[in-house]
């Protein structure tokens, strides 16, 4: 999928450079109409999924241990950026709170505030989707389950989950999906309510 | 077109309704039969037509294009501190967790 999601960004990339700009203006509607639709149909899918909430009656609150951590820690390190490279922190934060959901944080931060901003969503995010795979193991290992859960962010409920419940015990895939699906959710909430402020 | 544009104007709003309304209805199962069964199709068509569409405003942007660079040092600076962070969170959490756990028992 995601060689897929990068093969259709380079074709969007080329066709745009070589064509420049006659579509002007009527990419924001096909942006917004297409994400209304992706947003729904992904939200079906979340209110479908009935086990996560009697996941979280049988085990209760500390399943919220890996999602509140991840978000005061992306939310640390976002502050972290935003002092080292003297960006604005409603920036780097609205970056980092796509938790990994790169295809949607890029195309939200690209609508809703600047091309540029959308083309650093999109990257960050593939790049903590790459780093989470590549660390989860060596972390699970040496720091913990629950720590290598929260570096894949939202993508702890599918593409990483497999990752993460090879790494570890078959137990933790309760709070790797619980934590994926609470950042999913919030990913679309987060991201404008940033970017507002 | 001109509820396409207020809706495009006011997304946010939108966005934060249609996704909490699709969790309910497919909470309470009220998800007609047809958006069911092309559920994945439908969220792959919308991710292309999407991906393209953001592909095709980098492309015709030059500015982004000449400014890569920057782009991609502030990407990596992003997601490598909020890893870090997201690791040193969950760790102090578990370990105060862990240590009321042994008071308690």
């Amino acid at each position: 999928m995601t060689t897929a999601i990068i093969s259709c960004l380079l074709i969007g990339i080329f066709s745009g450079y070589f064509l420049g700009m006659p579509l002007n203006g009527l990419t924001d509607y096909v942006i917004t109409l297409c994400l209304l639709i992706l947003l729904f149909s992904v939200g079906i899918d979340l209110g479908s999924n009935k086990e996560v909430l009697r996941d979280i009656k049988n085990n209760g609150l500390k399943l919220f241990i890996v999602p509140i951590g991840t978000i005061l820690g992306t939310a640390i390190g976002c502050i972290g950026t935003s002092l080292i490279l003297n960006m604005p922190l409603k920036e780097s934060l609205a970056v980092g709170a796509g938790f990994g959901w790169y295809s949607l944080s890029g195309v939200l931060i690209t609508q809703m505030h600047s091309v540029e901003l959308g083309m650093v969503a999109f990257l960050s995010n593939v790049i903590r989707e790459v780093i989470a795979l590549i660390s989860i193991p060596f972390v699970s290992k040496r720091v913990g389950a629950l720590e290598a859960i929260g570096i894949a962010g939202a993508t702890a409920m599918d593409t990483l989950l497999p990752v993460i419940v090879k790494s570890n015990t078959p137990e933790v895939a309760i709070y790797s999906f619980v934590s994926g699906v609470f950042l999913t959710l919030l990913v679309p909430i987060l991201v404008p309510v940033i970017l507002s402020l | 077109m001109n509820i396409l544009k207020f809706i495009s104007h006011n997304s946010m709003y939108f966005y934060i309704a249609f996704i909490l309304f699709g969790a309910l209805i497919g909470y309470y199962e009220k998800v007609p039969v047809s958006i069911k069964r092309h559920n994945v199709k439908l969220q792959t068509l919308c991710l292309i037509v999407l991906i393209l569409t953001i592909g095709f405003e980098i492309g015709s942007n030059g500015e982004v294009l000449s400014a890569l660079g920057t782009i991609g040092l502030k990407a990596a600076v992003i997601s490598i501190l909020s890893v870090l962070g997201t690791v040193f969170c969950i760790s102090i959490t578990v370990e105060v967790f862990s240590k009321k756990g042994m008071k308690n028992s």
